[in-house]
C-alpha cells in the first residue's frame, strides 16, 4: 500500500477545510442577500420554496418588504370578553387540544399598574387568566399574543429554521419543517408558543381551508393572521373586538391609524428589558373601565 | 536472563487475567443482560406510545407547566458525563499520569456510551423525531445563531474524536486479542485494518495530538455550547446567567470522575482485578471528586444569592421554589446528602490511610452521580414553571412513560458497556 506522507495529509485536509470554508461562506452571503433591508434575522428559505409553500397555504405571495405590521391594544379600552381569543380559535383551526389558546387575556388587579412588567408578584396579587364575569370593577385588562418581535430569539435559536422572521415583519412557522424540539418555546419571554402534544383535530365542518392544519409534535403561534392581513384584510382579533380596544396596521406608515394612535398616545411594550423589539403596544386612551 | 523469563512470565499472566472475563461467561452475566433487555423492551414499548400518541402522555405542558423536562435533563446528565472520561485519559497522555492508566479506557468507553444516550434524549424529546436529520440538512444556515445546532456540531465533532481515539489506542492490544480469541477473530481483524507491526510510536503521536484537540472541545461542549441552551436565554429566571458555562463545566467535570470511580469499582470488584488497579487511583480521584464537588456547592451558593439578594421578583421567585417552595425538601435533600456529605467524606476518609475504604469511595460516587442528575432536572424545570407573565402557576410531575424511558436509557448506556466488556479489552495489555 502507499503511504501517504503527513505533509500531503496536511495539504489536502487544509485544502478541503478550505473549501468547506469557501462555500459555506458563498452560502451564507446568498442567504443575507435575501434577509432584506431591515436587517432582520434571515427567512432561510429560498425564495422559489417559499413562493409555492405560500401558494399551497392559499396565503398568496405579495409580502410588501415596505410594511411592517403591527398592533396597539388599547388596555383602557378593552373590557375583557375573550371575543378575540375565541374568534381566532375559530378562525386558525387552533384544535381543542391546544390550551391556552393563542390569544389569553390576563385579568390584572388595579394595583398592577400599568407597568409593561406583569410579574408573578401580580399573579400572586391575584393577576389570573382564568376568570368567569367581566368586567369587572377593580380590574384591567390585559390580552397577550405572538408579539411578532424585531428580535426574536426564537427564530435564532430554531435549528431548522422553521420559524423565520417575514419581511414585513411577521414571525411565521413553516409547520413541515419543525422538528418540536421546543427550544422556541422556552426561549419566548412570552410564552406565546403552543405545541401540539396530542393528534389535533378540528371538525370538518369548522375548518377554516385559508388556513393549514398543523400535525402532532409541531409547535405553532399567532400569525397576525397572515392569510387576511397580506390580501389587505384586518386579522380576525381586530375586528371582532366590541369595543375596538385592538388597531392594527402598517407601523412604518406614519399615516396609518395604529401609527396614528401610537403617536397620540403614550404606551408600553411587554417585558421591553429582554430586548426582544416586540410589535405590539400597549396603550391607554383615557380612563379605565367604571361601571 | 532469569529475571527476564520471570518477568515475561509475569506479564503474560497479566494479561490472562485481563482477558479472563472476555473468555469466561458466568451464568450471572446473562441475567444481568436478560434484566437490561427487559428494562430496555419496556422501554421500546413506552416510546412507541409515546410515538403514536405525541409527547401528550408525557406530563410536560406550555405554558402552563414545564416544556422540557425528564429528556432534557437527562440530556445535560450524559452529555456533561460524557467528559470526564475523556479528560481522563487525555491527562494521562498530556500529562503524562501514568499511574491513571488502568482506568483512562474505562473512562474512553464511558464517553462514546454516554454521548450516544445524550443523542438519543434529544431525539426522544423531539416531537418529529422523524425529522431529526433535517437538524443535519439545515445546519449550515443553523449553526450560525441556533444552540441546538452547535450542541450537534460539538458533539459530533467530539464522538468522531474520542471513538478514533479509543480505536487508535485499543490496536495494539486487540493484537492480542486476535490471537487468543480465534472465533471472533473477525472483529478484531476488521478493527486492526492496515495494521503494521511499528505503527505503536506513530499511533501515539497522534493520539497525543488528538488530546489536545480533545481537552479544547471539552471546554467547548460543557463549558460552552450546552449551558448556553439555558445561559442565553433571558425568557428564563434562573437560567439566564454568563454564570451556566463554568457551572456546567464544573458538574461535568465532577459527574463524570465519580462514573469513572463508579466503574473502575465495580470491575474491580466484579472481575477480581484488585492487583491491577491499585488502590491509589480511588484514592487520588476520590479527593478530586470531593474538591470539585464542593467548588460546585460554592458556584450553586453563588447563583443562588444572585437570584436573591436585589434580583429581578422572577428570579427571586424560582430561588424560593427551590429553597422553600415545593421543591425544597427534595433541593436541600440533594444539596446535603447527595453533594456536601458524600464530597467531605471523600476528603476526610483520605487524610488517613486507616480511613480510606474503597466501597465507601464507589458508594459516594454512586450518590454523587444520582444527585447530579437530579440536579439537572432542578436546573431544566423551576425556571419553566415560573414564565414571566402572570400565567396560572403549573407542575410537573413525570408520568410513568418518561420514567420507563428514563430508565430505558440508562439501560441500553449499561447495555453497551457490558457488550464491550465483553467483547473488547478494557484495560491496556502492553506490548507483547
Amino acid at each position: 500500500m502507499r503511504q501517504i506522507e503527513r505533509r500531503d495529509f496536511l495539504k489536502y485536509a487544509g485544502g478541503l477545510v478550505g473549501v468547506t470554508l469557501l462555500g459555506q461562506y458563498t452560502r451564507l452571503s446568498l442567504t443575507r442577500e435575501n434577509a432584506g433591508a431591515s436587517g432582520a434575522v434571515n427567512p432561510v428559505e429560498s425564495k422559489a420554496v417559499r413562493a409555492k409553500m405560500r401558494a399551497a397555504d392559499g396565503l398568496g405571495t405579495d409580502i410588501d418588504p415596505g410594511k411592517k405590521f403591527g398592533l396597539a391594544i388599547d388596555v383602557g379600552a378593552c373590557i375583557g370578553c375573550r371575543r378575540c381569543m375565541w374568534a381566532c380559535k375559530e378562525e386558525n383551526n387552533i384544535p381543542d387540544t391546544i390550551t391556552p389558546l393563542w390569544i389569553e387575556v390576563f385579568r390584572m388587579e388595579d394595583s398592577a399598574g400599568l407597568t409593561g412588567h406583569p410579574s408573578m408578584e401580580d399573579l400572586l396579587n391575584g393577576s389570573t387568566t382564568s376568570y368567569e364575569k367581566s368586567p369587572e370593577e377593580g380590574h384591567w385588562y390585559m390580552p397577550a399574543q405572538c408579539n411578532h418581535c424585531d428580535n426574536p430569539p426564537c427564530v435564532k435559536v430554531c435549528p431548522v429554521g422553521a420559524t423565520y422572521k417575514d419581511k414585513d415583519g411577521l414571525v411565521l412557522m413553516d409547520y413541515d419543517r419543525c422538528i418540536g424540539c421546543r427550544f422556541c418555546v422556552v426561549a419566548c419571554p412570552y410564552s406565546a408558543r403552543r405545541f401540539n402534544w396530542s393528534n389535533p383535530s378540528v371538525a370538518a365542518d369548522k375548518v377554516n381551508p385559508l388556513v393549514p392544519l398543523r400535525p402532532v409534535g409541531v409547535v405553532e403561534k399567532c400569525t397576525f393572521c397572515v392569510h387576511r392581513t397580506r390580501q389587505g384584510k384586518l386579522p380576525r382579533c381586530v375586528e371582532v373586538c366590541p369595543v375596538g380596544a385592538r388597531h392594527f396596521g402598517d407601523l412604518n406608515n406614519p399615516d396609518s391609524e395604529v401609527s396614528r394612535i401610537l403617536k397620540a398616545n403614550p404606551g408600553f411594550r411587554l417585558l421591553e428589558e429582554v430586548n426582544t423589539k416586540p410589535n405590539i403596544w400597549y396603550i391607554t386612551r383615557g380612563k379605565k373601565y367604571t361601571r | 536472563m532469569l529475571q527476564r523469563v520471570a518477568r515475561a512470565q509475569g506479564h503474560n499472566e497479566r494479561i490472562e487475567q485481563l482477558l479472563r472475563p472476555m473468555l469466561q461467561t458466568s451464568p450471572l452475566f446473562y441475567v444481568f443482560c436478560g434484566i437490561l433487555l427487559t428494562i430496555i423492551i419496556w422501554f421500546a414499548y413506552a416510546w412507541y406510545i409515546q410515538l403514536t400518541h405525541g409527547l401528550g402522555v408525557t406530563a410536560m405542558r406550555t405554558p402552563v407547566g414545564a416544556a422540557w423536562g425528564v429528556y432534557i435533563a437527562s440530556f445535560v446528565f450524559f452529555a456533561s458525563m460524557a467528559h470526564g472520561g475523556m479528560a481522563v485519559s487525555a491527562s494521562v497522555r498530556l500529562l503524562k499520569l501514568r499511574r491513571l492508566l488502568p482506568v483512562a479506557r474505562m473512562g474512553e468507553v464511558l464517553t462514546a456510551v454516554c454521548l450516544m444516550m445524550a443523542g438519543l434524549s434529544i431525539v426522544i424529546d423531539m416531537g418529529r423525531p422523524d425529522r431529526a436529520f433535517s437538524m443535519l440538512f439545515y445546519w449550515p444556515q443553523r449553526v450560525v445563531s441556533s444552540p441546538l445546532s452547535w450542541d450537534m456540531t460539538v458533539i459530533i465533532l467530539y464522538f468522531t474524536l474520542s471513538a478514533s481515539y479509543l480505536w487508535l489506542t485499543m490496536r495494539s492490544d486487540l493484537l492480542h486479542c486476535e490471537k487468543r480469541f480465534s472465533r471472533r477473530g473477525i472483529i478484531y481483524r476488521l478493527l486492526l485494518i492496515g495494521y503494521q507491526p511499528g505503527e505503536k510510536e506513530r499511533v501515539d503521536r497522534l493520539a497525543w495530538w488528538l488530546s489536545i484537540a480533545i481537552v479544547f472541545l471539552i471546554v467547548m461542549l460543557s463549558g460552552g455550547v450546552i449551558p448556553w441552551i439555558f445561559g442565553l436565554m433571558s425568557s428564563r429566571p434562573g437560567w439566564f446567567s454568563a454564570l451556566a458555562g463554568p457551572y456546567f463545566l464544573t458538574a461535568a467535570i465532577a459527574s463524570s470522575i465519580a462514573a469513572v470511580i463508579l466503574v473502575a469499582g465495580i470491575l474491580r470488584k466484579v472481575y477480581h482485578w484488585q492487583e491491577h488497579i491499585d488502590p491509589a487511583i480511588f484514592k487520588g480521584l476520590s479527593v478530586f471528586l470531593g474538591v470539585v464537588s464542593l467548588f460546585y456547592m460554592y458556584l450553586t451558593y453563588a447563583e443562588q444569592i444572585t437570584m436573591r439578594y436585589a434580583a429581578p421578583e422572577a428570579e427571586t421567585m424560582v430561588s424560593e421554589m427551590l429553597l422553600q417552595g415545593e421543591l425544597a425538601p427534595l433541593y436541600w435533600g440533594m444539596l446535603i446528602l447527595g453533594f456536601i456529605v458524600p464530597s467531605l467524606m471523600l476528603i476526610i476518609q483520605a487524610m488517613r490511610p486507616g480511613w480510606f475504604s474503597i466501597t465507601r469511595t464507589v458508594l459516594a460516587s454512586g450518590v454523587i452521580i444520582a444527585a447530579f442528575w437530579l440536579k439537572r432536572f432542578f436546573i431544566v424545570v423551576p425556571s419553566l414553571l415560573r414564565p414571566l407573565l402572570p400565567f396560572p402557576t403549573g407542575t410537573y410531575q413525570p408520568t410513568w412513560i418518561e420514567w420507563s424511558i428514563l430508565a430505558g436509557t440508562f439501560a441500553i448506556a449499561v447495555l453497551i458497556y457490558t457488550l464491550y466488556l465483553k467483547i473488547l479489552p478494557i484495560m491496556e495489555l502492553g506490548e507483547e
